[in-house]
């Protein structure tokens, strides 16, 4: 079996592909439950120690930022539609919104881990928790806007800000639990700074998808 | 045993698309023979994809042949035409964009399915989710045949359904056909990534309106 406890262990090479199948070591069951532990914040609970360890993957991860990136895409597509009263409207798959999407869900999904990893590390966090398995933890946060980007459809523009702020709370709040035991021996002023941040990038993900990609009916009805 | 090894039997020798060149003796009979040999292969493959059981063809004699007619086939209907482009300001997906979307998926959905312990060559991977777009195909041209009348909102729902067919049309014709090389207790991870494959590219189907 691939278990890797830690990475002193001897691995296979980075050039094969061996390497590559240990992120990938994982089962549907587990999938499911990292899937549903994302957006159910649980005080009592830490998502990492419960749900990553042993075997933090990138099945997840990835699979989950690309869906994410198909969905936003697809809706930010049928709101042009909708928003723009529907027959006449020659409706195309707008491909400049596929790739904003992936760039931002993508960069956002690697970024972020890296400078919370390197702040964490920087600052000798006692958690212990590895780069792949904050790379984990914020792929399958994202899993919650996937349903978001689907309702996201129902053009009321007060709705698609309720589901902003409860998909923010809801996976952001299993972040800043997750991340509280890493940074709770710091200095009372950083730690509360980096939780909030955490908080911060996550509702602002999506906002920007809101505004930048689900408003764009409102373009739309002033070009007309 | 993952790759098909060159055998001496008369039938397509896997994945080599120039037989004229062959070895064996190939050399001696007629060109057009050969071409209908291979023709034929590839027909073959799409019956079966129509048909779903359990077959060999498409495995242990794959080849890119359908794949690459089917690409080119779709990329040339979706592409959105130039006009549309300065009219509307951003248009439909250029050929070169469906092209991409087609193998770059395949080779994303079989990486996958190797990364998770999957127990089937890349390339016959690659040749099966390539043939089981055909249903797809099939969905678009009777999508444009019906935009040919005016639109309105019952032959919207008509192309609608018939897209919903090919597309459950060519994910249980792909899952029928690697369902054995899966990786146990894995199966739904493995055959996510190809359902949504077929879903990115039936939406673009359903999206192609003119």
């Amino acid at each position: 079996q691939l278990l890797k406890e830690d990475k002193d262990k001897p691995s296979p090479s980075f050039w094969t592909f061996e390497y590559y199948q240990q992120f990938f070591d994982i089962e549907t069951h587990q999938v499911l439950g990292r899937i549903l532990g994302s957006f159910v914040p649980r005080p009592k609970s830490n998502y990492i120690p419960d749900k990553i360890r042993p075997n933090p993957d990138l099945y997840g991860p990835f699979w989950v930022c690309t869906t994410l990136v198909f969905t936003t895409a697809i809706a930010g597509n049928l709101a042009n539609y909708l928003g723009s009263g529907g027959k006449e409207y020659h409706w195309k798959y707008d491909f400049h919104k596929v790739t904003l999407a992936a760039t931002a869900i993508f960069s956002y999904w690697w970024v972020i881990p890296t400078l919370l990893f390197g702040f964490l590390w920087w600052r000798g966090s006692k958690a212990g928790y590895t780069y792949l398995e904050i790379l984990c933890v914020y792929g399958y946060s994202l899993a919650i806007y996937i349903p978001i980007s689907i309702l996201w459809v129902i053009q009321f523009s007060w709705f698609q800000w309720i589901l902003v702020i409860l998909g923010a709370l809801l996976s952001g709040g299993v972040l800043m639990i997750t991340f509280w035991p890493a940074v709770k021996d710091e200095d009372k002023k950083i730690a509360w700074a980096v939780i909030v941040a955490i908080f911060l990038f996550h509702v602002l993900l999506a906002a920007g998808f809101k505004v930048k990609i689900i408003a764009w009916n409102y373009i739309l009805k002033k070009m007309k | 045993m993952n790759d098909v090894p060159l055998e001496g039997d008369i039938v397509t020798p896997g994945g080599s698309p120039s037989s004229e060149d062959g070895e064996f003796n190939t050399l001696d009979e007629p060109v057009r023979e050969t071409i209908m040999r291979d023709v034929k292969a590839v027909g073959i493959k799409f019956w079966h994809v129509l048909y779903p059981k359990q077959s060999t063809a498409l495995l242990k004699e794959w080849d890119l042949w359908g794949p690459l007619v089917l690409c080119v086939f779709m990329a040339m209907v979706l592409q959105g035409s130039s006009e549309d482009q300065i009219l509307t300001g951003d248009g439909g997906p250029q050929f070169a964009e469906v092209f991409v979307i087609f193998w770059a998926g395949a080779v994303v959905v079989t990486l996958n399915t190797k990364l998770l312990g999957g127990n089937i060559s890349f390339f016959q991977s690659i040749c099966v989710l390539g043939y089981c777009v055909f249903p797809l195909t099939v969905s678009l041209i009777v999508c444009r045949i019906i935009l040919i009348a005016s639109q309105t909102t019952v032959l919207f729902i008509v192309r609608f359904l018939v897209v919903i067919l090919g597309f459950a049309w060519s994910t249980f014709a792909s899952t029928a056909f690697l369902a054995e090389s899966q990786p146990p207790r894995r199966k739904a991870l493995a055959v996510y990534p190809i359902f949504l494959f077929y879903f990115v590219i039936s939406w673009l189907i359903i999206s192609h309106t003119y």
